[in-house]
């Protein structure tokens, strides 16, 4: 079976949201739903040595963070309608928004955050690798409108080939719990998955 | 505010007492071989058991985005607990109901109504237990525990024996010993419900992610699990001052514990529904 996913490079992204920018106005999304998001992870402090304050282990760095379709994916398994499913011929997770009954359970399920509720439509919505755009060659939007080249989008074995296999930091969860079809280059000041020395500090751009 | 999810909430809370009740009530008439014309006695208080069934139902509609579409959330049946949850919520009101029709209608006879008050009891063991499953999910730490299906147990075993206790005094079927019985039962019953509350939320102190405290969810956590603790602890008061006056329980200061107790449940539940966080973001 094909499978698409992403790499993202965080050692590259500077946190310019375009790709967040991008995908909102590509799928017309109101202000409360983010297909992809940007999550900055901070953390750190100062320490003081005599009258002067010296930096001693600040740290920040952005993960973009899209839907990861996953290969257990958490939200499709808890899904009472089946609305939200994984396509074989591409391996996206995508929601039917013609099935979808608007329980949220996915939401309650997906620890990164893909699936989101459409007040006006009264159903989820989420990231669907922009599949017609990809069935046509094209990539999807988020990617074609980095400007710091910090994302991709292929096969997921192709991906890994290229750039290896890492997919956890901090502050995403383990990937083995759901198997998320990413793979990340990691920052130089990127803290493991289970870090707890940070904070994310853009809840309210997220 | 811990009730953004008031659907879920009350269905919750309504449907665990429903059935807890109905357990009891009906294991008490089959094990004590209730004729057809006792079993027909139940029916004025058994239609406030489902009609708070009923009420619970209507408020999980109130929940879909598109409750038009209400009937695809049994499309994964076998697959998704919720699904299942659904379909055996639906199973157990129909068998019940009809159950209780009968007995309203005085027809069937004992052993019809005895096959279908059976069916019902394990239907709601099955809508009990798939309940628990639907929250038990391993990237949601704060469901993903032993006290999810504790939780949900308690609220089962005390909302339904107060409602049993209800409906049975209210047919005018009790005696001294059965209510001494169930309100002994009652203050077990609460103290293991209040060991659970506290474990939870020893627990929960301790749950965290890289960007979420679970602690840290709700604010004035512990102002809410006061009030929770009080009404429990008042709703019991109430259920059984009568028996410690050595006169008996009647149908008023019981409707006055459920009504406490029920609060208490529902203050609990809105703090576990609350207290969602997954794993992740």
């Amino acid at each position: 079976m094909k499978q698409y996913g992403f790499y993202i490079d965080s050692s590259k992204c500077t946190g310019c949201k375009t790709c967040q920018l991008a995908c909102k106005d590509y799928r017309d999304l109101d202000v409360k739903r983010n297909y992809r998001r940007v999550y900055e992870y901070a953390g750190g402090g100062f320490v003081q040595d005599g009258d002067t304050w010296i930096q001693n282990d600040v740290f920040s760095y952005y993960l973009s963070i899209a839907c990861n379709h996953c290969s257990n994916p958490a939200c499709v398994k808890v899904c009472p309608s089946g609305a939200m499913h994984k396509r074989q011929e591409d391996g996206l997770v995508v929601v039917n928004e013609e099935v979808c009954i608007g329980c949220q359970h996915c939401s309650n399920a997906c620890p990164y955050g893909a699936p989101q509720f459409s007040k006006e439509k009264g159903h989820m919505t989420k990231c669907d690798g922009c599949y017609e755009r990809v069935a046509d060659g094209k990539q999807p939007m988020c990617v074609e409108s980095c400007p710091l080249r910090a994302l991709e989008f292929g096969e997921i074995q192709v991906l890994r080939e290229k750039y290896g296999t890492t997919a956890d930091v901090a502050p995403l969860p383990s990937s083995h719990l759901t198997l998320p079809n990413i793979v990340i280059k990691l920052n130089k000041n990127a803290k493991p998955t289970g870090d707890t020395t940070g904070y994310l500090a853009n809840p309210k751009e997220v | 505010m811990i009730f953004h999810e008031y659907s879920l909430i009350f269905f919750t809370v309504l449907a665990q007492t429903a059935v807890g009740g109905y357990l009891l009530v009906s294991a008490r008439a089959l094990a004590m071989g209730f004729d057809e014309a006792k079993i027909n006695s139940y029916k004025v208080p058994m239609f406030a058991l489902w009609a708070i069934m009923g009420l619970g139902f209507l408020f999980s509609i109130t929940h879909l985005g598109s409750p038009l579409r209400a009937f695809n959330s049994f499309n994964q049946l076998g697959s998704a607990w919720l699904s299942n949850e659904v379909f055996f919520g639906a199973a157990f009101f129909v068998v019940g109901g009809l159950q209780w029709l009968l007995s309203v209608l005085n027809k069937g006879g004992a052993a019809v109504q005895k096959i279908l008050m059976i069916g019902a009891m394990v239907l709601g063991c099955i809508f009990m237990y798939s309940m628990v499953n639907v929250y038990m999910i391993n990237t949601v730490p704060t469901w993903f525990n032993i006290y999810t299906p504790l939780s949900f147990v308690m609220t089962m075993v005390v909302g339904g024996l107060l409602l049993s206790q209800l409906v049975i005094v209210s047919a005018k079927d009790s005696r001294f010993t059965v209510d001494r019985n169930i309100v002994m039962l009652a203050v077990v019953a609460v103290a293991i419900s209040l060991v659970v509350t506290v474990g939870k939320m020893n627990l929960v102190s301790e749950v965290q992610s890289s960007i979420i405290k679970a602690s840290e969810l709700v604010d004035g956590l512990g102002g809410y699990l006061s009030v929770q603790v009080a009404l429990l602890l008042a709703g019991l008061l109430i259920w059984v001052l009568p028996m410690i006056n050595k006169s008996s329980v009647n149908p008023v200061n019981l409707t006055v514990a459920l009504v406490l107790i029920l609060a208490s449940e529902l203050i609990g539940r809105g703090l576990f529904y609350s207290l969602h966080m997954t794993v992740g973001f």
